[in-house]
């Protein structure tokens, strides 16, 4: 072999070994900064759900099943594979702490006029192109500022400010499950509510398991396609619809959320489609709300989304068997108040976040009586 | 230094010095080059066996599981070794870039091998033509080239995103794809006669039309509907859809200075460079003074394409006279295309490419951007450049714009607002009862759109000013000063030229020409208009529930910025978070002051808003800003950088200097192992091309966006360019190496002259007019001096006509391509524009010490 032969093969050689060990660092990078053996923190903690292979632990919390050799990461950026034991880099460290009304959630039908203390860790199992919050969605806990808050200090600050609800929100509550069942735990037992806002994408058993401490969850049922769910929100349709017959079945409160973006999810059959999947599944009194779409992150060459499309999708939501279908995001219209679906009255009138009116005595309709389907205390 | 795990910045640097530090003893005779090559081949042998003996033994830890103590330090070592190996591999391959080239080359043994053009070949080029025509051939490359230039970067900018970033990655890839083309045509043995140059020239005015189709045609095909382009979409985007225009233009520059050459029996590259560029100057004026405000991009591709068959027709009407077809082929190909423009509205058509399921109700182009109105489901959208302006019905956007910063005072005299003249925010305003309300919009379009679609105010209140809101404060503000100055004390005329509020609702400081607007400099003129408690207020991007790190970067330099000239500044989170700053007041109880002052809104009041709330998500985003960010300055552009980084930011982890610092390599690469001819057209190309990018910007900053200022500017710049390559022609004396020094020497003196006026200009009150003609000057007499240079290194470099045409016409093109990236994306928003001319000068500095030290080729 002659000599610039041989240089040439070694170059070859050493680019191909770093390209294989750029993909090994991909998880450890993060953890450059903490002492070579324990690549945890003080806000670790062992998985709830997770389970070993051959080929690595596999994480059993949501349908990306990721499965992770010894130190790398999970999708969601929130799971670490150490010594094949998965752990969550997201337990008592929120970046984002808030007291919201519950109505900005939104939940029309879950104690209203109340306060929710709301909230949320780094990462997201999804990368919407569109995501609101994706300075928290799409960084690791290891990149966000953060706060010191164990699960019973939440439960503290949520009793001290008079809310009568924890919201599990801002970015996807799923990632950080293990920080969620052990507040919720506390604070059933001190008697504060739970309320989980989530894309739903999470897998069947660690959802039982969570939906027996939780009162009311809001849906993102982000679109009716599988296409759209992986171009739109790099997801999966199926494992959503499945949560929210899994929440049903469980008992707790749902409400569910449809954001229509024009050019994505703004067809108007498939909204149909959608509306007669939720009617077939006995979900027609899960009040719907269609959400306007506001350009923002990576979806900025778009506009909002017209009133009349909003408008037209209720009608179709309305006509499909949906019963109560609210319009989100457009201040001055009326459709945020609550009509009796018996007698067409408005039972709760609604403008902003404010309750005008509420004409819902025992669950019922003052004026006919018809149940109207909530937790109204 | 931030604190990272692996020490890239140390090794490279090392590395760089030790490979400069031995190329310097090969150029000073202590080693030979074989010596040299021998000690970094030993290295790289060392760190290939280091780098790869610790990935093994990774890969067997990882892979079985085999718990190793020292893992994640031999992972450091490893990658260390891995980078110094990467670099070595650079400078290998640079030593060795024959060995490879030859690779691919075919000997006598039926291997390939260099082709070398023989005399023969050169006389029996087929096609002859003379006098004026000749002169037309490379006119006609340079009208083309530059039309389509300013045609289609002007459309790319509109479908992509247009920031410094991405206007110097398109500017940088047109020039570096020309070069390359140039470049390719250097060892071709068959030179195209005039029938394929003539080809090659109706080809490249037929190319942008496809190119442009391409554009709008690929858009929502490749990168998913509205989504904003990443920037590895961005580079890749542009390279290949400007690749066929690009290689065949700069190609043809080879063949034609060949063909030139040929016909006049001597060297006529300068020749051909001077014809081309008069061409570019002619293109310039027709398209940015004239077509650019008659037609759309499409029209205009087609205008270009017949001005071109007619120049081809000129070129070759005898050959007609003698029966010959080819030209009647071309006139039939430009008919049957500007039937198509006539009949089928092609830029409509394009535009629904880019607009899927929304109804084209206008269409414009106008000097500073393209203006698009959609329709859909009874909402009209306004788009500029294909960012969205607004739509109707955006209630939230227009009252937090309005009423944070109305509602802290009683608003009872004049309010200025900046954008957003036909949104609705108007209307908004005209809630109080103002006196006067000043609407001022840069682009006339605009307000032309507000009268199509009956959006203007009808209140006589309100008063429409067309122009850059600089101009208009700046006459305020002299006016109030004349005023004061000569004593007159007339309340009322001084009354009219002050505002009790300012609003400013134009996007996020991205690009150079918008940072203007939140300058220190900017906040104190609006502070000199403004009453005593008056209130501005100012809104960047929204941060959501959290801020993340480099989005507080760039709210830190905004509250900086704005605290250096008001007494209070407050962040107001909402649809985007909004900057209040006055020298009064100011409060986060937006939904009590609205209550209190009975203006009635849909959205900014009590039952939208909880004040209780507002407060607690405004401290926490004032808790975390940062008291120590730098303050954002006309001539040093902070926030335009810190803007650009939260932009990068959304590629996810993707770093800034992962571009910069591949340019600098380029750089030292090109300097190093380039003759002293070609460091010479490189330095001139990036020389030439920083100052007069920097002087335009200078201009903007001082005296606001003219655009007329900066056509006129681009043009003498091209205008100087022939009569550089003329006066080096008529140069009686003789043409050496040392002249292309000294004339390098000249080009670092006129960069520190304008050095200098700049800082004159920044500091005094010079008139426009001076300034005008001082920059012209400066701007011609460096693009003389580049085209002087262009010429000496043509006679000066040895090897056949193309082979020297393609060599310094791609290092000039390399170099302006390098100085567009580096000075738009990095040193005017990083060093600001000063020092940036400073580093520019440095750089040549640098380059006239290589110079020195090499040989001429």
């Amino acid at each position: 072999m002659e000599r610039r032969t041989f240089i040439a093969s070694g170059l070859v050689t050493a680019a191909c070994l770093l390209c294989r060990n750029k993909m090994l660092m991909a998880g450890l990078n993060e953890f450059a900064d903490v002492p070579p053996d324990s690549p945890l923190w003080k806000w670790s903690r062992e998985a709830y759900h997770y389970k070993v292979t051959p080929r690595g632990v596999e994480c059993t919390n949501c349908p990306n099943a990721c499965v992770l050799k010894r130190m790398e990461t999970s999708k969601c950026r929130n799971r670490i594979n150490v010594k094949d034991k998965l752990y969550s880099l997201a337990y008592g460290n929120p970046c984002a702490v808030h007291i919201d009304p519950i109505e900005k959630k939104p939940f029309f039908h879950f104690l209203p006029s109340s306060s929710a203390f709301s909230i949320a860790t780094a990462g997201c199992n999804f990368a919407c192109l569109n995501c609101q919050n994706w300075e928290i969605s799409q960084k690791s806990p290891k990149e966000t500022v953060n706060m010191d808050l164990m699960p019973e200090s939440v439960v503290e600050a949520c009793l001290r400010n008079k809310c009568e609800s924890i919201a599990y929100t801002y970015s996807e509550p799923t990632v950080f499950y293990e920080y969620v069942y052990d507040t919720a735990r506390i604070a059933r037992a001190k008697g504060v509510k739970n309320v989980y806002k989530s894309n739903g994408f999470i897998n069947e058993q660690p959802l039982r398991m969570l939906s027996k401490y939780l009162d009311a969850a809001n849906i993102d049922l982000k679109g009716f396609t599988e296409d759209t769910y992986l171009k739109l929100n790099s997801g999966k349709l199926a494992p959503v619809l499945r949560t929210l017959q899994v929440l049903k079945e469980e008992g707790v409160w749902l409400e569910i959320t449809n954001l229509i973006i024009p050019s994505w999810t703004d067809d108007l059959n498939i909204i149909r489609d959608m509306c007669k999947w939720l009617v077939a599944n006995k979900l027609d009194e899960c009040p719907l709300h269609f959400s306007r779409f506001s350009p923002l992150y990576k979806l900025t060459q778009l506009p909002a989304t017209p009133i009349a499309t909003l408008q037209r999708a209720r009608e179709i939501a309305l006509n499909a068997g949906m019963k109560f279908v609210y319009v989100g995001n457009v201040p001055g219209t009326n459709l945020e108040n609550t009509l009796c679906p018996k007698c067409k009255k408005t039972v709760v009138e609604r403008k902003g976040f404010v309750l005008i009116q509420n004409n819902i005595v025992d669950g019922k309709c003052r004026f006919c009586g018809q149940q109207i389907a909530g937790v109204w205390s | 230094m931030p604190d990272t795990p692996y020490s890239l910045l140390t090794i490279s640097v090392l590395g760089l010095l030790v490979y400069g530090f031995t190329w310097l003893l090969v150029r000073l005779g202590f080693i030979s080059g074989a010596g040299q090559r021998k000690f970094w081949n030993a290295l790289l042998l060392i760190a290939v066996f280091v780098a790869g003996t610790l990935g093994l033994i990774l890969a067997f830890t990882v892979n079985y599981k085999i718990n190793f103590p020292l893992t994640n330090r031999l992972l450091v070592w490893h990658v260390d070794f891995g980078i110094a190996l990467g670099l070595i591999a650079i400078f290998h391959f640079s030593n060795h870039i024959k060995y490879y080239l030859n690779i691919f080359k075919k000997t006598d043994n039926g291997h390939k091998q260099e082709k070398k053009v023989s005399h023969e070949q050169l006389s029996v080029l087929p096609g002859h033509i003379q006098g004026y025509k000749l002169n037309l051939l490379p006119f006609s490359l340079g009208f083309i080239a530059m039309a389509t230039q300013l045609i289609l970067i002007r459309e790319f900018l509109a479908v992509f995103y247009g920031n410094e970033l991405t206007i110097g990655i398109m500017l940088a890839n047109w020039m570096l794809l020309t070069g390359t083309g140039a470049y390719l045509n250097r060892r071709n043995a068959k030179q195209p006669g005039l029938k394929g140059i003539m080809m090659g020239l109706f080809l490249l005015a037929i190319i942008p039309v496809l190119t442009l189709f391409l554009l709008y045609w690929l858009r929502n095909r490749i990168l998913p509907v509205g989504s904003l382009p990443g920037i590895g979409q961005i580079i890749t985007g542009t390279a290949v859809l400007l690749a066929p225009f690009c290689l065949l233009s700069g190609w043809l520059f080879g063949a034609l200075s060949f063909y030139l050459s040929e016909i006049k029996k001597e060297n006529n590259i300068s020749y051909t460079y001077a014809w081309e560029t008069i061409g570019s100057i002619a293109a310039g004026i027709l398209c940015s003074m004239i077509l650019i405000f008659l037609f759309e991009p499409f029209q205009n591709m087609f205008i270009v394409l017949i001005i071109n068959t007619i120049i081809l027709f000129l070129i070759s009407w005898k050959e007609i006279a003698e029966g010959k077809k080819r030209f009647y082929i071309y006139l039939l190909v430009a008919v049957i295309f500007g039937f198509t423009a006539l009949f089928t509205s092609p830029d409509r058509s394009a535009m629904r490419f880019l607009y899927p399921e929304q109804v084209i109700k206008v269409l414009k182009d106008t000097p500073y951007g393209k203006l698009v109105v959609t329709e859909k489901a009874g909402q009209l959208n306004f788009f500029d450049n294909n960012t969205l302006l607004f739509t109707t019905n955006n209630v939230i956007l227009n009252e937090e714009t309005v009423h944070y910063a109305l509602l802290q005072r009683n608003i009872t005299g004049n309010v200025l607002l900046i954008g957003g003249s036909i949104s609705g925010m108007t209307q908004e305003c005209l809630k109080y009862p103002l006196k006067r309300l000043d609407c001022a919009e840069l682009n006339p379009g605009i307000i032309r759109l507000g009268e199509t679609f009956n959006y203007l105010p009808a209140d006589p209140r309100s008063k429409m000013y067309s122009g850059d809101a600089r101009v208009l404060l700046n006459r305020a503000v002299h006016k109030k000063s004349e005023l004061i100055s000569v004593g007159r004390s007339d309340r009322k005329e001084l009354d009219s030229l002050i505002y009790e509020a300012i609003i400013l609702t134009v996007p996020d400081p991205s690009t150079l020409q918008i940072n203007r607007l939140y300058t220190v400099e900017f906040f104190k003129m609006c502070k000199s208009v403004l009453v005593e408690q008056g209130i501005i207020t100012l809104s960047l991007t929204s941060t959501g529930d959290y801020v993340g790190n480099d989005a507080l970067k760039i709210q830190s330099t905004m509250y900086q910025t704005l605290k250096a000239v008001f007494k209070n500044v407050m962040v107001i989170p909402g649809e985007k978070n909004y900057f209040l700053a006055s020298d009064g007041p100011l409060t986060t109880a937006v939904s009590m002051l609205g209550a209190k002052q009975g203006i009635e809104n849909e959205y900014v009041n009590e039952f939208y808003l909880d004040d209780a709330s507002i407060q607690e998500r405004s401290a926490n985003i004032m808790q975390r800003i940062s008291v120590a960010a730098p303050l954002n300055l006309d001539f040093e552009p902070v926030a335009c950088y810190r803007q650009l980084h939260y932009w990068l930011s959304y590629q996810g982890n993707f770093n800034f200097y992962m571009l910069v610092i591949p340019l600098l390599i380029l750089l030292l690469v090109i300097g190093l192992r380039s003759s002293g001819i070609t460091v010479a057209l490189f330095s001139a190309g990036l020389s030439s091309f920083s100052l007069e990018i920097i002087l335009i910007l200078t201009f903007q900053v001082i005296y606001g966006y003219v655009y007329l200022a900066t056509g006129i500017f681009i043009t003498f710049f091209m205008a100087g360019l022939a009569p550089g390559v003329m006066l080096a022609k008529r140069y009686t004396g003789k043409l050496t190496f040392k002249l292309l020094i000294l004339l390098q020497i000249l080009s670092v003196a006129i960069l520190l002259f304008s050095l200098g006026s700049i800082f004159i200009f920044k500091h005094f009150q010079i008139p426009i007019l001076t300034v005008y003609v001082i920059f012209s000057l400066l701007i011609i007499s460096i693009a003389m001096i580049t085209g002087a240079q262009f010429h000496i290194a043509s006679v000066l470099k040895k090897g056949n006509i193309q082979q020297t045409a393609a060599e310094i016409y791609s290092a000039d093109l390399v170099g302006s391509a390098i100085g567009a990236l580096l000075v738009n994306a990095w040193l005017v928003p990083f060093f600001g524009l000063v020092n940036s001319l400073l580093v520019v000068a440095g750089v040549i500095v640098f380059a006239i010490l290589l110079m020195l030290v090499k040989r001429q080729t």
